[in-house]
């Protein structure tokens, strides 16, 4: 049967992992009321989306839940 | 290889797929129908009644199920739009008179009762096709009476898909809404006020300033909308204002 022959180093561990790193999301504040928001979605406070109101903040919960 | 391979199968087999697609579409389209219909209406417990949706012509649904049905929704559409004009024509020939009363007979026997059936049966094959499509009748029916209309003469895009914040909680899946357009469209942002050289006696310098800032201003902020916006809806939303 196949066994290793050398320890793997922490080194070798590490530079296998060096693209594994996660990249956080993109983030914006709503134009309309500040919220931190992600880029290209429904503001969830105000219901803002390019431009105009899509959303009343009630119906967001409601479609929330 | 990966050719011609489109769609997404959304971890569900041909026919869970295609009877998913009709419901969402089918859902899409019944969101408009009246409010009376959820009278008298219970959910499975028997208690608890059914309300109308809080917005008309929308859905939120996942992203991916969103612009997977998406095409579907336009599909019908575009065939219901296609019908509106044969079905004028057959108003020509149609009867106001009450099914089964005497002056429906006469007009039963007529030449016109022919013409009528002649000019109907492309509106007729329409609804079939559309049908055959969604298998939901009272969803076709709300799709040629009260959708269509709207969108007649509008070449497609009539559906818009916009992601929301939230993640589902079961799954964190992306969220999304599907609306038909014509209803929270985005309005045009007022232009500046465009330099005017009736005042040419102005002092030179004024006059400079004020044409150099106001277009590069104006410049800018097209340019930040048209990288906002999804490229489908820019066109959407752009022969909608025009």
């Amino acid at each position: 049967m196949a066994v290793p022959k050398r320890k793997h180093s922490n080194a070798r561990s590490g530079s296998r992992r060096a693209h594994n790193a996660l990249t956080s999301k993109q983030l914006t504040s709503c134009p309309k009321c500040s919220t931190t928001v992600p880029t290209h979605v429904v503001c969830p406070g105000c219901g803002y989306y390019m431009g105009r109101v899509v959303m009343a903040e009630q119906q967001e919960e409601a479609a929330a839940e | 290889m990966r050719h011609k391979r489109k769609g997404r199968r959304l971890g569900r087999s041909s026919s869970h797929r295609v009877a998913l697609m009709r419901n969402l579409a089918s859902a899409l389209f019944l969101t408009e129908r009246d409010d009376l219909a959820y009278e008298g209406l219970f959910q499975a417990d028997g208690k608890t009644k059914v309300n109308p949706p809080t917005h008309k012509g929308r859905i939120v649904t996942t992203i991916q199920k969103a612009k997977e049905v998406k095409p579907l929704v336009e599909k019908c559409i575009t065939i219901a739009c296609k019908a509106i004009p044969h079905e004028r024509e057959a108003e020509k020939f149609a009867t106001t008179a009450e099914r089964n009363t005497s002056d429906w007979k006469t007009w039963r026997e007529s030449e016109n009762h022919a013409k009528w059936v002649a000019a109907m049966a492309p509106a007729v094959n329409a609804r079939r096709r559309v049908f055959s499509m969604l298998r939901d009748k009272e969803a076709v029916a709300i799709l040629f009476g009260d959708v269509a209309p709207r969108f007649e003469g509008r070449p497609g895009g009539y559906t818009r898909v916009m992601r929301l914040a939230k993640p589902r909680l079961g799954d964190n899946g992306t969220r999304a809404i599907l609306e038909f357009v014509g209803k929270h469209d985005r309005v045009a942002a007022a232009s500046a006020p465009k330099p005017s050289f009736a005042s040419d006696d102005a002092p030179a310098a004024e006059e400079t300033s004020a044409t150099e800032e106001k277009p590069v201003s104006e410049e800018a902020e097209a340019a930040t909308a048209t990288a906002e916006a999804p490229a489908e809806e820019a066109a959407a939303e752009e022969s909608t204002e025009s």
